[in-house]
């Protein structure tokens, strides 16, 4: 594992916080549904992500909340019930949009790297 | 689950021992806390918790393996996780964030949440207000307490005084009466905003202040003189049925007047803390509706 230095951090940092929406929508996007803790263990097990509770549970609240996904509350092996998500269609346009602009944003970087803008 | 992302778990007792439970609920009340304090309404903080208690059980079951898990073991799973705190700032940052396309790189440390030019904009018409409606009143009633009741029936200069008196300032206590109608509209817009952006809106405190200054006076008054009419009839009844033509004994001069001022005097701290009782259980109100909880309507 690459350590970063201390310059390098806040900025990976700051480009993670920036792709969460990202990482949760895509994460959803080929299963049906999921649990927030398992969102979040397969999201870390991508290299390059770190994500913690604090910032992918307010995230799902709020995409729930703004209606880009749904909830179903079923039963779990391990106590209470569990909140399973889903993308809504509205969810799935939103992703298809953010999705273009990454690919979008990325071949831009990648163009400048190649040297293709000079 | 079908097309779930995980193989099947583990499977342990959905019940947990009940130090357990309390030590799991403690981190879970914390978090709670720290959500409510950062202005998330009920459905939000309990969405949110909701998915840590799932997965603080998920982590026990991990860990445990079957067997029936402790108080260290629910401690060392709590080690694992964020502290409550880790959930303040995150959250708004992720709450303010709209979805309408990619957000972009979020500063960790926003700018302050600017104050509201509604809220500044009511404070002003409640300073206006200040100066429009106590002065002439108190003028008006100081010139009425101050007539005898032979003066004001037996007299008509000073009755047509007395009237003239009141309509001079009546024209000011309805400009001020509109200047705290706006104050309060002020205050309306500015919790609404406020409510909408939290990161960048500012000023709660003074946007409530707007909202019930001018009615705490408005109730005030009325209620004093609910008070002191109430008062001053039940002093009136007692006189007729002891008898007597003055209800005070020695020390108090026996005119209506004196009476009226008594009973004024009187009514002033009743009707004050009546009007303070309803707009501290308004503010209340309006405090739970900016959380988003049950109850916080008016």
């Amino acid at each position: 594992m690459v350590r970063e230095s201390s310059e390098q951090r806040p900025w990976s940092t700051q480009l993670r916080k920036g792709l969460v929406e990202l990482a949760v929508l895509a994460a959803l996007r080929g299963v049906k549904e999921a649990y927030g803790y398992e969102l979040l263990q397969q999201i870390n097990a991508l290299p390059g992500f770190d994500l913690t509770e604090s910032t992918v549970y307010p995230m799902l609240a709020r995409l729930t909340k703004d209606g880009l996904l749904k909830v179903r509350v079923g039963p779990s092996p391990h106590g209470p019930p569990r909140r399973y998500y889903a993308l809504t269609a509205p969810g799935k346009k939103h992703l298809q949009k953010m999705a273009e602009e990454w690919s979008q944003l990325n071949a831009s970087i990648q163009s400048l790297f190649d040297g293709d803008a000079r | 689950m079908n097309d779930s992302l995980q193989s099947p778990e583990p499977a342990v007792s959905a019940e947990l021992p009940e130090e357990v439970q309390a030590t799991f609920d403690a981190h879970l009340d914390a978090v709670d806390a720290v959500l409510v304090r950062y202005g998330q309404s009920r459905s939000q903080r309990s969405a949110v918790t909701d998915e840590l208690d799932g997965q603080l059980r998920d982590m026990l079951a991990a860990r445990c393996e079957g067997r029936a898990p402790s108080v260290e073991d629910a401690e060392a799973v709590l080690s694992e996780v964020e502290p409550a705190e880790a959930f303040a700032r995150k959250s708004i940052d992720l709450d303010a964030s709209p979805s309408t396309g990619f957000t972009g790189f979020a500063e960790d440390d926003g700018p302050p949440p600017k104050t509201s030019g509604w809220a500044i904009a009511g404070l002003v018409f409640n300073a206006l207000t200040i100066l429009a409606i106590p002065m002439p009143a108190l003028l008006t009633l100081i010139y009425v307490l101050s007539l005898s009741q032979t003066d004001y029936t037996g007299q008509p200069q000073a009755r047509q005084g007395a009237v003239m008196m009141i309509f001079s300032t009546l024209g000011p206590i309805l400009i001020g009466l509109m200047l705290g109608a706006l104050a309060v509209a002020c205050g309306i817009v500015a919790m609404g905003k406020i409510k909408a952006a939290p990161r960048h809106v500012g000023g709660w405190g003074l946007a409530v202040f707007d909202v019930v200054f001018v009615p705490f006076w408005v109730a005030s008054g009325l209620l004093c003189v609910l008070v002191w009419s109430g008062m001053y009839l039940g002093l009136q009844v007692v006189k007729l049925v002891s008898g007597k033509t003055n209800v005070f004994e020695d020390g108090m001069r026996p005119s209506t007047s004196s009476e009226l001022s008594l009973v004024f005097l009187l009514s002033l701290p009743l009707g004050g803390l009546l009007a303070a009782w309803v707009t501290r259980a308004v503010v209340r109100r309006l405090n739970a509706w900016r959380r988003g909880e049950p109850g916080g309507r008016l």
